[in-house]
């Protein structure tokens, strides 16, 4: 837990009050209550937006305060270097490669923007990713005259693994520069074989861009295991902090038994301390950082200190609380929800790769719909939602996406379980949605 | 609207264009797109915009749908190639009851562009695009490969079959599905022949007299006389809503149109003395100076004449050899055909054409990078000679009646003359020229040898396409490759290159490929690139007429406004 006078270093006039050192053994119905979230709302659709905790809200109104009007020297805390080290530390990674940003979509388009890539270099990623991450590929290859080489992820129940890292292999050719995917993708909810895509990327020399919206929050993770050398996370979804919050990692010293690669020409796009005559150092080629990367990077001009110290409070609570066991409960809620719809609509109504242990997330996207037809009819989804939402404050999502040799475009709904969730708003939303699922049929 | 213009009055239109056939699903670049814009509508359209070289002049707007579907209002996937366009209400046929458009009537519409009957020359552009068109209309000409089929022979096999990748989700949504990604898909479905059709339709034959006859209409105005050949009468349409239309409005008691044969004088000097207000289907500026200026405007030029080998009709012929048709391509000289154009009084910026895709368009190569402009008998004479062609070779040339064409016709065989060439010219009116070409087809001559037929751009941007592939693609008859050519090759080129959205490099090279190999196999002579530089001419009470591009520079008639009578003289629009 990062001490008032830790905080002070980067907010001058810190009033937070910690939330005390009971949460690590708190019940499930204790720390629900750190949400503000109506009891009578089911909220299963963290996957594009969290609920804070009342004192992260708290803390964002704080500090507000604090600096409005103010005529304190807003460029140093805007640096956010307490709070980097304290968030780096609960991802396995140093201040100088954790970047605190606005949010995944910034994140993963300064890297994309930032990689040295050039006509001819080919980069492999999957339609299944955030548009964010599609259109900034497309951008860099109208600029740069790149080629995209796509792979659609099957998805259905009885996914394996290897097929998945089978079907990268297969696009990577002696261009290809970039591997590119989401740790789990938003629309399927599959958790990709992050390590094995890595190892793959590492054998054939490429660098590796995750999309890892979904990640903090949810996983007990170290980044820098991953093997990866970037990482983009949201802040506002499973970590729970305020919206327009995110963490970017970029890897900045070699540490072989994660990733032997050299580190590779990153540009730094949108940066104030970039030098202004010359150039950084050279990459290290080494444990130990030739400079601080993040920094670069976070160095953007003012910043909102609010939300950074706020995200910092959230990043706090769950340490608190204990990654581990945070994500152990996010899991079991997780498959206590997949084994509910499959009871009420069959295994085959599963998108999420399932039978694979290793690729199942607590995002799991299922066809309520008995008519094959209906797989891919948008208004029956739109609908679908709508009424969970309308008329039993269900929140979940539909999600669109390519299903290899389908010529349609398909449709899912998706339910994500979080820490506030319990057992009981699942069975309700499940029941609620198979009544609704047979109407809609 | 300017002071003097009021709401009311009767638009004259009055020129030598056909009318007929008014059925939408036969639409290709001809006047009458001008007119069905007053009682047809596509899911999407082009908005009047005055100054051309604004984008929104050639941007698709929507028309029956609600929005341009697109990723970020769940219309379009990541993958491009699925499309959810939900219609927007309050549309409504003219039925009695007054009845909603549907997804379905789109899905009709889309189907019978394949009647046998129909196939406008559009249809090979979403067949290479829309899931399973392409077998759809293979499927229908196979099952009424009759022209004279009854209506219930068309209506029977829409409507027990389907385009895979078009259905209707319900009334109000319908579903496209591709087969690749295509950038233009939305100026595809902007095309006039793209528009809904009525169940009613399921009663006529695609194109004919019965159907125009009964024709219905979802825009602001609907036809009240028609008189095939000679008249037609426009009056507004009772069940249109204006909150319904966003880029049409209605501001005439009616519109008339007159078929008038008495040339370019005759139709000035009717617009000039107040007998009518606006030329129909023929192109005449408001003032036309020598030389023509460079075009006011950044827009695509048209491949406007070109001249078409009867390849189909070639057999062994003469003309089977490609020395032969590249010694013709030496005979002309385009310079003076420039000179007529200029001089034509449809105030066009004119250039020699050296290559099939016009400056201005997509994948249109650097000028100059094409071959000579000809003009050179001698020479044309030497290779008639190494083909063993030199003496007796007859042909025979199809040509529009209009004018300046029938000068053109004259320039061009007087130089196939001068290379030994015997020339036979018919001056056909666009009917007939239609159906001359339209009766084209292996084994079957017509009594051609050449045709002269121009290309506009049907729509302005990502659209190298809308050149190479109708033209330099074995198409449909009378579409703008009536003669037939057509080899594996080229074909495969175009597939690559409609392949190669995502990879513009390798996209443009294919174009590039395509319209090299063409060149080289001389299936046409590309003669000029003209695009309107002027204001079309327009009589003195016209107000508020915007040329739109979509229409070739015609004045959009759904917004325009006539004066006051007493201040039409003092007051020109």
């Amino acid at each position: 837990m990062v001490s008032r006078t830790q905080l002070s270093r980067t907010v001058p006039t810190p009033g937070t009050q910690p939330s005390g050192g009971g949460l690590r053994t708190a019940s499930w119905d204790e720390i629900r209550d750190l949400f503000a979230l109506d009891r009578d709302s089911i909220h299963l659709n963290t996957g594009t937006v969290g609920a804070m905790p009342y004192e992260v809200l708290e803390v964002n109104d704080r500090v507000t305060r604090e600096w409005t009007g103010g005529l304190m020297n807003v460029y140093p805390p805007a640096m956010y270097t307490e709070h980097r080290a304290n968030i780096g530390r609960a991802f396995g990674v140093d201040e100088d490669e954790m970047v605190i940003c606005h949010n995944a979509t910034e994140g993963v388009a300064r890297v994309i923007q930032g990689l040295d890539l050039k006509s001819g270099d080919e980069v492999v990623t999957t339609s299944h990713e955030c548009y964010s991450v599609l259109s900034n590929f497309n951008l860099v290859r109208n600029r740069h005259g790149l080629t995209i080489r796509m792979v659609t992820p099957p998805s259905g129940p009885d996914v394996r693994a290897e097929e998945i890292v089978r079907l990268f292999e297969e696009q990577i050719t002696p261009r290809t520069k970039v591997l590119a995917f989401a740790a789990i993708t938003l629309f399927t909810g599959t958790m990709m074989p992050v390590r094995a895509l890595c190892e793959l990327a590492h054998r054939h020399g490429l660098i590796t861009v995750i999309d890892g919206a979904l990640i903090p929050g949810m996983l007990d993770c170290d980044l820098r295991a991953y093997g990866a050398d970037f990482v983009s996370c949201s802040g506002s979804k499973f970590q729970c902090g305020p919206l327009g919050t995110g963490l970017l990692y970029v890897r900045n010293k070699v540490h072989p038994e994660h990733n032997p690669l050299p580190l590779p020409t990153f540009w730094p796009l949108i940066s104030t301390w970039y030098p202004m005559i010359g150039a950084p150092p050279p990459r290290t080629t080494t444990s130990v950082e030739s400079y601080n990367m993040g920094d670069y990077l976070q160095s953007a001009g003012s910043a909102n200190i609010a939300k950074g110290a706020a995200l910092a409070r959230a990043c706090e609570l769950w340490d608190e609380i204990g990654r581990d066991r945070i994500e152990a409960r996010v899991r079991e809620l997780g498959e206590y929800a997949r084994d509910r719809l499959v009871e009420h609509f069959g295994w085959d109504a599963l998108y999420s790769p399932s039978s694979d242990p290793r690729l199942r997330s607590p995002l799991i996207a299922f066809n309520p719909f008995p008519a094959p037809e209906d797989a891919w009819n948008i208004k029956k989804f739109a609908t679908f939602v709508d009424r969970l939402e309308q008329e039993h404050r269900i929140w979940i999502r539909w999600t669109e996406f390519d299903v290899p040799h389908s010529p349609h475009q398909h449709y899912a709904a998706r339910l994500c379980t979080h820490l506030f969730n319990s057992h009981g708003e699942i069975d309700r939303a499940v029941t609620t949605m198979a009544a609704l699922a047979r109407e809609l049929s | 609207m300017n002071d003097d213009t009021r709401s009311g009055g009767t638009l004259r239109l009055r020129g030598p264009a056909d009318l007929e056939p008014l059925d939408a699903a036969l639409a290709q670049q001809s006047p009458a797109d001008q007119l069905r814009r007053l009682w047809t509508r596509q899911l999407f359209t082009y908005a009047p915009v005055e100054n051309p070289d604004q984008w929104q002049a050639v941007e698709p707007v929507p028309d029956l749908a609600a929005a341009v579907p697109s990723t970020y209002n769940a219309g379009l996937g990541a993958s491009h190639t699925s499309y959810v366009v939900h219609l927007r209400p309050g549309v409504l046929w003219d039925t009695e009851p007054a009845r909603a458009v549907t997804a379905h009537d789109v899905v009709r519409g889309l189907k019978r562009l394949c009647a046998p009957v129909a196939r406008p020359a559009a249809t090979s552009h979403l067949t290479s695009t829309i899931r399973g068109m392409a077998g759809f209309d293979a499927a229908y000409a196979a099952a009424v490969p009759d022209p004279a089929s009854d209506a219930q022979a068309f209506a029977d096999f829409q409507n027990t079959h389907d385009i895979p990748g078009v259905f209707a989700l319900d009334d109000e949504t319908l579903v496209i599905e591709l087969v690749r990604p295509a950038l233009d898909l939305v100026d595809l479905l902007a095309l006039p022949c793209t528009a809904a059709a009525p169940v009613e339709y399921d009663a006529f034959v695609p194109g004919s007299g019965e159907l125009s006859a009964h024709t219905r209409s979802n825009g602001p105005y609907r036809v009240a006389a028609h008189e095939p050949g000679a008249r037609l009468r426009l009056e507004p349409n009772p069940v249109w809503n204006p909150e319904s239309d966003p880029v049409r409005a209605r501001n005439l008691d009616a519109v008339e149109v007159t078929v008038d044969h008495s040339g370019a004088a005759g139709i000035t000097e009717s617009i000039l003395n107040g007998d009518a207000d606006l030329p129909w289907g023929i192109e005449l500026a408001g003032s036309h100076p020598l030389p023509a200026p460079e075009p006011g405007h950044r827009l695509g030029y048209s491949l406007d004449p070109y001249l078409a080998f009867n390849l189909d009709a070639a057999g062994d012929g003469p003309l089977s050899d490609v020395r032969v048709r590249r010694a013709l391509d030496r005979a002309i000289d385009r310079r003076a055909l420039a000179e007529i154009a200029a001089a034509s009084g449809a105030g066009t910026s004119v250039r020699v054409a050296d290559a099939i895709v016009p400056p201005g368009n997509d994948a249109a190569r650097e000028p100059g990078a094409g071959p000579a402009p000809g003009g050179d008998p001698a020479a044309a004479r030497a290779l008639l000679a190494e083909a063993g062609a030199d003496s007796g070779l007859e042909l025979t040339v199809v040509h529009p009646a209009g004018e300046t064409e029938t000068a053109m016709a004259h320039s061009y065989a007087a130089d196939l003359e001068k290379a030994g060439v015997s020339v036979t010219l018919r001056g056909l009116g666009p009917s007939s020229l239609r159906r001359v070409l339209a009766g084209s087809g292996p084994g079957r001559s017509q009594g051609w040898d050449l045709a002269a037929l121009s290309w506009s751009p049907s729509w302005f941007h990502e659209n190298a396409r809308a050149f190479l592939q109708p033209l330099c693609s074995r198409g449909v008859p009378g579409g703008p490759n009536p003669g037939g050519y057509g080899t594996p090759e080229v074909d495969e080129l175009v597939d690559r290159a409609l392949r190669s959205v995502e990879d513009p490099e390798r996209r443009d090279a294919a174009w590039s490929e395509v319209e090299e190999l063409v060149l080289d196999d001389v299936p046409f002579l590309p003669l000029l690139f003209q695009t309107p530089w002027a204001p079309r001419l327009r009589g003195t009470r016209v107000r508020d007429a915007v040329a739109m591009p979509s229409l070739g520079f015609s004045y959009d008639l759904a917004t325009l406004r006539l004066a006051a009578e007493e201040e039409s003289l003092e007051n020109p629009g």
